[in-house]
């Protein structure tokens, strides 16, 4: 664009370059998982927590 | 105040209290108060990042000095975008993600704290939580605050009384889930806001073209015409035209163009705002527990698509806005630019919304801006809550308590001594104007080096993570106590002490804290952990594999 320097034009192309690699990388990957389960004694700490928030 | 006006904010505080109540009734355990139960639908997520990082004073304050300093402020906007969505949650959000889930973590200090199995961490983490980000949330509470005096024509200390309980009653209610889901509303409505702002700017300037056309003229008809030829010892300090002078000084040559490279205003433009905001944002305590509130990766790649474009309304709006308003007023203003009319950089965007946008949008706008700070404020209180209760008090205590309970009393305190800061001050102090930039350098330069190294180099001790955050800590407090000039100057320690602002002179004052002590914490962290003891394999383990 004629009216602004060459500072502000890459500051532009960065922006829409940026936005559109991050709404392609939703729409590419919107479906990917990578669901890790909690480790086991995640699960123990939560259930001992529980009972110990109901003792309180 | 008209009937649709009331109708409409008893329509609003009712949807937030609906959304805290919910957020309570989901509420069961430790990990729902603190992480929201680690199942927050992607919306949420994106959205409560979003309307977290960017605040009040992001909209308004930048918005203000976009139109003192022009398009160059674009390049937060490319750091925002890039650095804060893209890098900080594709490559940074699901590692932190697992390893939180591995390591049970709940907080961001607790994260830390587990990777370099050090309590220490935890409690140095909450520590400058707390020494740091009070004064942070009392910049946007007394921020939001005088928005609704000025609006609504009430008392600063009411007005600032009602918006605290009304944001304490749905933290303490809801935890996490309650913040994020009032986060979720309010990100909506800045977005919707700052669509129609930026429509009706570009239509009443005559569309794009010609806007961005005008600010050309108007720059060489209220700065080079005038002021080109006067020497600033002329014009009276902090007036409009000795803005305008300064920014000439500075190295600018136009609201279109870039600052001279390296000059004053290039160094600020780039190393105080677009990196000290664009990459201070990856070390945000407040901003990185959200990693840990989704339940997979495809959370976070969906957060991606609605987190890019809900910051590029933000902040490319409000700057595009904020440098469009110059000829917006020399048009309908009797040829003025934005802070000749508006008086000051901090009253540019509200003076603009006021004179330049139709009533119902300035009460819209209104709301935008409420939603700005009771969304950053959540946030804040709630982390500032988790630093005492989870992090310090949890911590030191021999005996069990419950983290609930524990969280929620903090929250209280925090937010007592975040009012009563900003009861005291209800117009803000120095150091309480520059405690966002204050935040985001120390948090950078403390906690970057230990929560990359972290998550991606299992060579990184506990030895080099506590030296990189005590290097991180003393070198930017040096620099910000004695060197940077709007630090340095509005703090005045190093005026008290030497006799002078900054101990160096030159260009270099205008390098951001980041910068310096960014890179001696990164050095710091690499040198130590290859000299220092390994971390247990079996530890190591329990942090990188599932």
């Amino acid at each position: 664009m004629e009216y602004f320097d060459f500072g502000i034009n890459v500051a532009f192309a960065l922006i829409i370059i940026s936005t559109l690699a991050s709404v392609l990388y939703g729409v590419i990957n919107w479906n990917k998982d990578g669901y890790v389960k909690p480790p086991q004694f995640v699960k123990e700490w939560n259930k001992t927590e529980k009972e110990i928030e109901d003792e309180l | 105040m008209g009937i649709f006006e009331n109708i409409i904010i008893i329509l609003y505080l009712a949807v937030l209290g609906y959304l805290g109540f919910k957020g309570y009734k989901q509420t069961k355990s430790t990990e729902d108060y603190l992480v929201a139960g680690r199942d927050t639908h992607p919306f949420i997520m994106a959205l409560s990042y979003g309307a977290t990082f960017i605040s009040t004073a992001a909209i308004v304050g930048f918005g203000g000095v976009a139109a003192w300093l022009g398009n160059s402020l674009l390049w937060l906007t490319v750091f925002n975008i890039f650095v804060g969505i893209f890098i900080a949650f594709v490559f940074l959000g699901n590692p932190t993600r697992k390893m939180g889930y591995r390591l049970n973590a709940h907080t961001f200090p607790e994260l830390l704290a587990k990777r370099f199995d050090s309590k220490f961490i935890q409690i140095f983490g909450a520590a400058i939580i707390l020494l740091f980000m009070p004064l942070y949330a009392t910049a946007v509470l007394i921020g939001g605050t005088q928005f609704i005096a000025l609006y609504f024509g009430t008392d600063y200390h009411m007005s600032l009384m009602v918006f605290s309980i009304i944001i304490t009653a749905y933290v303490i209610a809801g935890g996490l889930k309650g913040v994020m889901l009032t986060d979720a509303l309010q990100g909506s409505i800045m977005f919707i806001a700052m669509l129609i702002l930026v429509v009706v700017t570009f239509d009443s300037l005559g569309g794009v073209e010609a806007a961005f056309t005008k600010l050309d003229h108007v720059w060489q008809a209220t700065v080079i015409d005038p002021l080109a030829s006067k020497s600033i010892k002329e014009l009276a300090p902090g007036s409009p035209d000795f803005m305008m002078k300064l920014s000439l000084l500075w190295g600018f040559e136009g609201w279109n163009s870039m600052p001279i490279f390296l000059s004053k205003g290039w160094l600020f433009v780039i190393t105080t705002i677009t990196m000290g905001v664009g990459v201070g944002v990856l070390a945000q305590p407040q901003l990185i527990v959200r990693f840990m509130t989704v339940k997979s990766k495809q959370e976070l790649n969906r957060a991606v698509l609605i987190g890019s474009v809900f910051i590029v309304a933000m902040t490319g709006i409000i700057f595009i806005v904020g440098a469009l308003s110059n000829a917006w007023y020399y048009e309908f203003n009797e040829g003025k630019n934005a802070l000749q009319s508006a008086g000051s950089i901090g009253k540019v965007i509200p003076h603009f919304i006021n004179t330049a946008m139709p009533k119902w949008f300035a009460f819209i706008f209104l709301f935008a801006l409420i939603s700005a700070a009771m969304s950053t404020l959540s946030s804040q209180f709630h982390t500032m809550g988790t630093a005492v209760g989870r992090d310090l008090f949890e911590q030191i205590s021999t005996k069990k308590h419950n983290s609930i309970t524990v969280t929620r009393l903090g929250v209280i305190v925090m937010i007592i001594f975040s009012v009563s800061l900003a009861y005291a001050f209800d117009d803000q102090p120095a150091i309480i104007a520059r405690s966002t930039a204050i935040f985001f350098a120390l948090c950078a330069s403390i906690f970057l080096p230990s929560f990359i190294g972290g998550l991606f180099w299992k060579g990184m001790t506990k030895a080099g993570a506590i030296s990189s955050m005590i290097v991180g800590l003393l070198v930017s407090s040096f620099w910000l106590l004695f060197v940077h000039f709007k630090e340095a100057k509005s703090l005045g320690l190093s005026k008290a002490m030497f006799g002078k602002h900054s101990l160096l002179s030159g260009d270099i004052i205008f390098v951001d804290a980041l910068m310096i002590a960014l890179p001696l914490s990164i050095i710091t962290a690499i040198l130590v952990s290859l000299i220092s003891k390994k971390m247990n394999e079996a530890h190591l383990n329990k942090c990188f594999n599932d």
